[in-house]
């Protein structure tokens, strides 16, 4: 992301001589916009003898060439019609207003098999579909770390998901490949690769129509070259280089994001610490776990600075009511698929921090919802009982005593999640 | 008056013409159309159709009469955090004009959404006893959604509406509203101090700018800077400019700042190093601003601490985020909560 211009490309504003002593500037000569912007305009004073006017216009011109310019709300409201990519976890999609955002970073946070990958998967499937069907009909760079995409899950997925546009018959088989080739994968094994290949990724995206760029994950490689920076070597060289590489990582991906307006999706690990052996400063999130639970503290890993740079931050994390097992809804319990995993906002600049609940399938990921698995349940319940009814008069047949307990039901496990995340 | 032809408008001739083409005449047939029509009809950007609807506005209330110390004043009237508690705290009616202010926190605390907030109550009008100005947002991380700027600027349109009597008009217009807030996205460092350096024309041009927020001023400055000594060259650099227009144009220049880890090394026969949350940047920078105040969490509540004020005492206060933007803390949610460990021991 050289956004860093040549100053001999001003030259009939700023006038040969001008740039010719920017040029002789001593010790670094002063080339470029970035050069130039790193110099106060005292420095220049002194430097290059220019009149304090003189040093003070040869900034001005040269900013007025590279500032950004300013955009009314009223504009950007009507410029980006449909500015977020459903993720078709409707909870999630209604707390965001319609889903990930675009023209910026939204993290996954989790612990392995939480389902980081799957969630990358079918949001890189629905990507390529047309926008009739909610997508958004373009292509996607899938930039893989973790060694963890798998090509055949994907169809999978889409199988499961769209059985009629991705079946069996000729048009299925040719949408299925026109969905695979347009998810394009990078293996990269070096943070240092990374780095450079966001460099080049602009190409990439214009000739591949790219509309969701996807890193999973971030922290792997950064984890892996500069293991436990603080244990070994205290607090100073490695772990500042590290947080470094992030933030130009984090900058070249908010670039992307903001300049093709296009959803970047990021994926991180979780780290436990030990309560009592916190070294570093409590967590700044609103605790995932209350706090007064016992055992490790889980958290994202990659600290406070790399957590500033994401605009939007999800955890995933397994369903955990059997730990807390002093709760007293063991009835509740058999309504709760075992595999139940939940999902909840803990930054976004336009959410609340709210909480979902997803199962994986074969059709990717699916939320989980309360109220229409008590109503199942009920409806299993009721026809044990009076057995299945007519159609017609079923509306004024139900007895009043299962209305009441589907009330009562619904009625726990709305206080349930109200009590833990209230 | 409104006989008065649209041709001796003060207009861009391409404007014009569109405008003659689109059929209107006279200004009375421009009275009837909002800026967002008036936009899309003709084919010009919402700014613009604002300017031309303003015009006419302008033409039809000339004189207002008012001493010139009343003016001065307003002028001065600082900007609500739609918090009361935060507003006694910043010394009684919200965040000063004329100064820096500086609002430091831990990722989610919600600054860019007090951001959006002073964004949209800049513009409270003045018999609402609010400065009635307009503002700018520039945007480093890229974080600011106009999503979710238009709902705070509905929920507090609403409240106001909901609190003044008398009015028949709204007191404010949702997309006046919208397009009196001017953002641009910065990308790097570079970027960042070049649109300093030219943003007093851009002041001149707006003279009701009352609001300049930089969310955030450290995300740029925080890397690649191998040399410290011109990092910190470059930010007083920025605060002297911000001091400057802060009081020359009468601005509230708000600030916000990222936390850094800072590690305490406690020698060798110690077992544990401390670690502390600090607002980045050093220690020079945090000389530049006048009010610092930091955020964070205490015990699930948003807490506000002034840290750093020439005359204010140092206080802490509460404060919420919620789907309309920045409230004060209702201590009912908390007893709901308590309630509930109670009956569920959890
Ligand atoms: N619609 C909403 N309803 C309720 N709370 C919300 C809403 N939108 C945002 N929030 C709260 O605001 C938080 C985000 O705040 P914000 O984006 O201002 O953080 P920040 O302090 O700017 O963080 P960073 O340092 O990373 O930029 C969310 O995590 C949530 O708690
Ligand atoms: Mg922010």
């Amino acid at each position: 992301m050289s956004s860093t211009r040549k100053l001999t490309r001003l030259n009939p504003k700023l006038g040969k001589k001008t740039i010719y002593k920017l040029n002789s500037f001593p010790r670094t000569p002063v080339n470029t916009t970035k050069e130039l912007f790193s110099r106060t305009e005292l420095e220049l004073v002194e430097c290059c003898n220019f009149k304090v006017e003189t040093a003070r216009n040869i900034q001005k011109r040269a900013a007025k060439w590279i500032v950004p310019e300013f955009v009314s709300v009223l504009d950007m409201m009507t410029e980006n019609n449909s500015p977020f990519l459903a993720t078709s976890l409707k909870g999630l999609d209604e707390a965001l207003s319609g889903g990930i955002p675009f023209s910026s970073i939204t993290e996954l946070v989790g612990p392995t098999r939480s389902g980081k990958t799957q969630l990358c998967l079918t949001l890189s499937m629905l990507t390529t579909l047309p926008e009739t069907m909610g997508g958004l009909g373009g292509g996607v760079c899938y930039i893989d770390t973790e060694r963890s995409f798998n090509a055949d899950r994907l169809i999978v997925i889409a199988e499961n998901r769209f059985p009629q546009y991705f079946g069996k018959d000729e048009r299925g088989q040719a949408n299925l490949d026109k969905m695979t080739s347009s998810i394009h994968k990078m293996d990269i094994t070096s943070s240092k690769e990374l780095t450079k290949r966001l460099d080049e990724l602009q190409e990439f995206i214009i000739e591949n129509d790219v509309k969701l760029l996807i890193v999973d994950s971030i922290g792997s490689l950064v984890r892996k070259e500069y293991q436990n920076p603080v244990k070994k070597c205290g607090w100073g060289g490695p772990l500042m280089e590290r947080n470094d590489i992030l933030l130009q990582q984090a900058s070249k991906l908010k670039y992307l994001a903001e300049s093709f307006r296009i959803p970047v999706v990021v994926t991180n690990q979780v780290i436990t610490r030990n309560r009592s052996e916190t070294v570093l400063p409590r967590e700044c999130f609103r605790p995932i776990k209350k706090s007064r639970e016992e055992g490790p503290e889980v958290t994202a890993a990659l600290g406070n600075t790399w957590a500033h740079s994401v605009t939007t931050r999800i955890m995933m994390n397994k369903f955990h009511i059997r730990n807390l097992s002093n709760l007293k809804f063991t009835i509740l319990n058999d309504l709760f698929p075992p595999n139940l995993q939940e999902l909840t906002i803990v930054k976004s600049p336009i959410a609340a921090n709210i909480t979902i609940y997803y199962t994986i399938e074969n059709e990717g990921i699916v939320e989980f919802v309360y109220s229409e698995n008590i109503e199942k349940e009920d409806k299993r319940q009721q026809e044990e009982e009076i057995g299945p009814m007519e159609e017609t008069d079923k509306s004024d047949a139900v007895p009043s005593q299962s209305l009441d307990k589907k009330k009562r039901k619904s009625d726990v496990a709305e206080w349930f999640i109200s009590a833990l995340w209230a | 008056m409104s006989a008065r032809l649209v041709s001796s408008l003060n207009l861009r001739p391409s404007t014009r013409t569109k405008l003659q083409k689109a059929g209107f005449q006279t200004v009375k047939d421009l009275q009837e159309t909002t800026p967002i029509e008036l936009s899309k009809e003709i084919g010009i950007s919402n700014n613009e159709a604002l300017n031309i609807l303003q015009q006419i506005k302008k033409n039809k209330v000339t004189s207002i009469s008012a001493s010139e110390a009343l003016q001065q004043e307003r002028k001065l009237c600082p900007i609500s955090t739609s918090c009361e508690a935060m507003d006694q705290m910043l010394g009684g009616r919200g965040v000063p004009v004329g100064k820096i202010t500086e609002f430091c926190g831990a990722p989610g605390m919600g600054k860019t959404q007090l951001g959006m907030q002073l964004c949209v109550n800049v513009q409270i009008p003045q018999n609402l006893s609010g400065p009635e100005g307009e503002a700018i947002f520039i945007d480093t991380e890229g974080s600011f959604i106009a999503q979710r700027a238009a709902e705070i600027a509905r929920a507090t349109i609403n409240k106001l509406n909901e609190n003044s009597v008398t009015e028949c008009d709204p007191p404010m217009n949702f997309d006046i509203v919208m397009s009196k807030i001017y953002v641009s996205k910065v990308h790097n460092c570079d970027e960042l101090i070049a649109l300093i350096k030219v943003l007093d024309e851009f002041l001149q041009e707006h003279p009701r700018v009352k609001l300049l927020v930089i969310d955030s001023i450290a995300f740029h400055f925080r890397q690649q800077f191998d040399d410290m000594a011109l990092r910190t060259r470059l930010l007083n650099g920025l605060a002297q400019d911000l001091n400057k227009f802060a009081q020359s144009y009468e601005l509230a220049v708000v600030l916000f700042n990222q936390m850094t880890t800072k590690f305490i090394i406690s020698g060798k026969y110690n077992l544990k190093d401390q670690a502390a949350l600090v607002p980045a940047l050093g220690e020079s920078w945090g000389h530049q601003c006048t009010n610092r105040i930091v955020l964070y969490w205490r015990n699930e509540i948003r807490c506000a601490q002034l840290v750093k004020s020439p005359s204010l005492q140092e206080t802490t206060v509460h404060y919420q985020i919620n789907s309309t933007g920045v409230r004060d803390y209702q201590a009912d949610s908390l007893n709901s909560k308590r309630r509930w460990e109670e009956l569920y021991d959890i």
